[in-house]
């Protein structure tokens, strides 16, 4: 156990020396002389072989204790840097990588690999000539075996002082916890508020009975002459007491008005205390808040990290596909979600693939359009308010947008001769099914399409767009909500229900001017222009709740320039939550994006307004049984007896038949009316309608015709049986029966009407 | 010094072993007048449903989600699946379901029985999770 959980550390550690590393080895190969940066090479290599000796991980630690050999023999100058010598470098990170994701499966190393990288060294180093020291040292690593656990101490304990290692799940559960905190402060402040309202309403009602109690009492003074000079003010009780003049009445009003003073007192000191309580909720809020902030940061990657990830896959991509790529970064410094990070990679593996196989030209072809040789890919990263944005650009051909359309016409997706916008046809270009390849090659293609990329995109809140010129290239544009637990919702209603939306898709909230809405066109005036429109009740099959004069609408910015307006019945506000996934069985729903718990424990489903506005909605998922109902063949049963009814439907269900029941003639009658029925089983004695009528009022509609009708009764005598044949009956079964003779029966007459 | 005494544990009876547990494997009940019977193995627990969110454009079988201990689990109505009549109730009860980490609950009118046997329908409930899950 203690050795699984060192392991872990290391494979943490692991991956950060190898991306120094590989960034490294690249570098060496664009400057081969540019030598400052090798001290830190070497620094990696030395530790993460220390670090695998800690582990016993015996062959990572030989291969990288001859990557550090030999590195420290080019700082020393002895080992020029040549081509092959970077091949190999970059062939042992190959290899120790391949090692860490065995060790990561709960593999054992293969050690065969390390003899493989030193057969490679040997050769390298026997056609160097000045290299020989280097084979000396490197052939020896026994020399230095004991070497590697002193310095590694000392390093970690500096490191350890500032520093610690915690799993990520450590920290995806602190912030679950932080989630549930921000659910239970809203829900106080929910309460607190019901408890100020309810505050005003006593402190209303005491001002009621205080009046009352004035009213009354200066009433009844009035009705005793003498008293007028007095109980103006009731507070004169002490002179009216003097002078004797006191009554039950007043002693009454005066308690009253004690009581009163009490209530009024604990009302006071109550609404301090709600003052106070609502001053530590706040406080509670600010707190959590820069609580989440800094979880979040602490589970924060560098973009840097994520893109020096592709550095290789270019230069190999590049390399097969006989493509000269420049690869450059930006804005490495700007952090995003570790979860956002790690479902990032594939989405922009895929379009860096495309950029690399569709997208740049062959240098030959470059030249002859005046473009440099080498053609340029990049990933920029920067933070934009909530969110983070990464741009993927390259400045190849740009994409075909007429082989788009007739691939969209081929497709289906477009009618011919239909006419599209620009924008549409590359919206189209991320529908499902959708790739411009015409064929399948190596590096791109693989059955991921930019629908994927989309579909994985939207999961995380986030929005892809693109724009392209013919000619000049292309860019990508990713856009994400900076962290994903927490979400800022603006809460709507529409139809009677609550709905929600991640506040990071809105662009604003507005109101529709009756007069330039047009529900015909499904375009309403914003500002100068005018944009689409989408009444949120027509989309979801809703009748619309009451609205006012000026509906709000909610507007996405779904893709740069193309904005849709959403019409809801009102808006209820806007606030942090937690959004929690729909979970597999319903993760088909595609235009939800999980469901708020709100502060009272109340679920809102939460939309996902990219799936909801751009995909046809006429998906709605089929049932799935429906495949399933096609293939069975129905069968009514009509009996009074409940116990029959039963016992008929299971063994006939069984027997992979689908039914349905009735208790007698006249129910029958509405199944056969509302269902496809393929065979009817009935009794003969049934109140309501009785079997012979049955059979009767089926044959005079024609359905005993096509559908046959066995008799399952306990009257067994000839007379029924003829009189039921005469009435169109194909079988006759006398209670009891048999299962088999019954699946039997079934069987043949539904053979015998298959066959007509 | 410690001095070994008798617990008062130590003579009390466990209430487990005062009744023997029938072998209960399956958890039965009826919806649409139909009877079913699930694996006990895949039970989490029975809840009062008092309330069902709707999800618009979901099938129909799909009555909505329900809140369940800080999440959301899934409504399956079988009477509309299977389509047999339903029966309108003043108190409704879910089957909750686990499969692989992953809810699903079943709405019933009565509370479901817990027997030796399984009665009626037999629903297999990973297959259920596979055939009728919203893809």
């Amino acid at each position: 156990m203690a050795e699984k959980g060192l392991r872990d550390f290391f494979l943490a550690e692991a991956e950060e020396h190898l991306v120094v590393l590989e960034k490294g080895f690249l570098e060496l190969e664009r400057n081969p002389y540019e030598l400052a940066g090798i001290q830190e090479l070497f620094r990696a290599a030395h530790t993460l072989k220390g670090s695998a000796a800690l582990v016993k991980l015996d062959t990572i630690n030989r291969v990288a204790h001859n990557l550090e050999d030999v590195l420290e023999s080019i700082r020393d100058g002895k080992t020029p840097v040549t081509k092959p010598v970077v091949d190999w470098l970059l062939h042992t990170l190959d290899a120790i990588k391949l090692l860490v994701s065995e060790i990561t499966r709960g593999e054992p190393e293969t050690s065969e690999i390390a003899d493989e990288v030193e057969k490679g060294l040997k050769e390298i180093l026997s056609t160097e000539e000045g290299a020989k020291a280097a084979v000396a040292e490197a052939e020896s690593p026994a020399k230095e075996k004991k070497m590697p656990l002193p310095p590694r101490k000392r390093e970690e304990a500096d490191v350890l002082s500032s520093y610690v290692r915690v799993h990520v799940d450590n920290i995806e559960r602190m912030m679950n916890l932080v989630g549930e905190l921000t659910v239970l402060k809203n829900s106080l402040m929910t309460e607190t508020r019901d408890i100020l309202d309810l505050k005003d309403e006593i402190e209303y009602a005491g001002g009621r009975l205080m009046r009352e109690i004035s009213d009354f009492s200066s009433r009844y003074s009035y009705s005793i002459p003498d008293k007028i000079t007095y109980v103006d003010s009731l507070l004169e009780d002490f002179r009216e007491l003097e002078f004797d003049r006191y009554d039950e009445l007043n002693l009454f009003t005066h308690k009253l008005h004690e009581i009163m003073d009490d209530i009024t007192e604990a009302l006071k000191d109550s609404a301090e205390f709600l003052a106070r309580l609502t001053e530590h909720i706040r406080t509670i809020d600010r707190i959590n808040t820069e609580m989440r902030d800094l979880i979040s940061r602490s589970r924060m990657v560098e973009a840097g990290r994520l893109f020096h990830r592709f550095t290789r896959t270019i230069r190999d991509l590049a390399h097969r596909s006989g493509k000269k790529v420049r690869f450059t970064v930006s804005g490495t410094d700007t952090r995003i979600d570790r979860v956002i990070f790690e479902r990032l990679f594939e989405p922009l593996l895929h379009i860096i693939r495309n950029a690399i196989s569709h997208g740049i030209e062959s240098p030959e072809e470059r030249l002859s359009r005046g473009k440099p040789r080498e053609g340029r890919i990049s990933l920029a990263a920067k933070r934009e308010g909530n969110s983070v944005v990464i741009d993927v650009k390259d400045d190849g051909r740009g994409i075909d947008l007429k082989a788009v359309y007739r691939k969209a016409v081929r497709r289906g997706l477009l009618k011919k001769d239909e006419r599209v916008g620009k924008g549409r046809l590359l919206g189209i270009l991320f529908s499902p099914g959708f790739s411009t390849l015409e064929e399948t090659d190596m590096t791109s293609g693989r059955g991921v399409g930019l629908d994927v990329v989309r579909e994985i995109i939207t999961e995380m809140n986030g929005r892809i767009s693109v724009a392209t010129s013919e000619g000049k290239g292309t860019i990508f544009r990713i856009r994400l909500p900076l962290t994903f637990i927490i979400v800022n919702i603006v809460r709507f209603s529409a139809g009677g229900m609550e709905f929600a939306v991640p506040s990071s898709l809105v662009q604003e909230l507005m109101e529709v001017e009756p007069e330039e809405y047009d529900p015909e066109a499904g375009t309403v005036a914003l500002r100068d222009t005018r944009i689409e429109a989408k009444d949120i009740c027509s989309l979801l099959g809703l009748s619309p709740g009451e609205r006012g004069e000026k509906p709000p609408a909610i507007v996405f910015n779904l893709m740069p320039g193309k904005q849709v307006a959403l019409l809801v019945d009102a808006i209820a506000g806007q606030e942090e939550t937690v959004i929690k996934p729909l979970g597999r069985f319903l993760e088909g729903l595609k235009h939800y994006s999980g469901v708020s718990i709100s502060a009272g424990g109340k679920l809102m489903p939460v939309l996902n307004p990219v799936a909801l506005l751009e995909q046809p909605l006429d998906a709605v998922p089929p049932r799935p049984e429906a495949k399933e109902v096609e293939l069975k063949r129905t069968v009514l049963i009509v009996d009074d007896s409940l116990s029959i009814r039963k016992f008929v439907s299971m063994i006939l269900e069984q027997g992979g038949y689908r039914v349905f029941t009735a208790s007698n003639g006249m129910e029958a009658l509405t199944v056969v009316d509302e269902h496809p029925v393929d065979l009817i089983i009935t009794d003969l004695e049934m109140p309501v309608m009785h079997g012979y009528e049955l059979l009767r009022e089926l044959q005079r509609k024609g359905v005993s015709e096509t559908v046959p009708v066995v008799i399952l009764t306990s009257r067994g005598s000839e007379k029924h049986k003829e009189k039921a044949a005469s009435l169109g009956a194909r079988k006759y079964l006398v209670k009891p029966f048999e299962e088999e003779s019954l699946i039997e029966t079934v069987r043949e007459c539904l053979e015998s009407t298959q066959l007509t | 010094m410690v001095e070994e005494t008798d617990t008062p544990e130590g003579n009390r009876e466990t209430p487990e072993e005062e009744y023997a547990t029938p072998d209960l494997k399956a958890c039965t009940f009826s919806v649409g007048e139909r009877v079913y019977s699930v694996d006990m193995e895949y039970l989490r627990g029975v809840a009062e449903l008092t309330e069902v969110v709707p999800l618009p454009l979901s099938p129909s079988y799909v009555e909505g989600i329900a809140p369940l201990r800080g999440s959301a689990v899934p409504v399956v109505n079988l009477a509309v699946l299977k389509e047999t009549p339903e029966e309108k109730a003043s108190e409704r009860w879910l089957i909750v379901l686990e499969v692989e980490r992953e809810f699903l609950g079943i709405a019933v009118n009565e509370m479901p029985d817990l027997s030796e046997d399984y009665k009626g329908e037999f629903i297999d409930v990973p297959e259920f999770f596979e055939a009728y899950r919203v893809r």
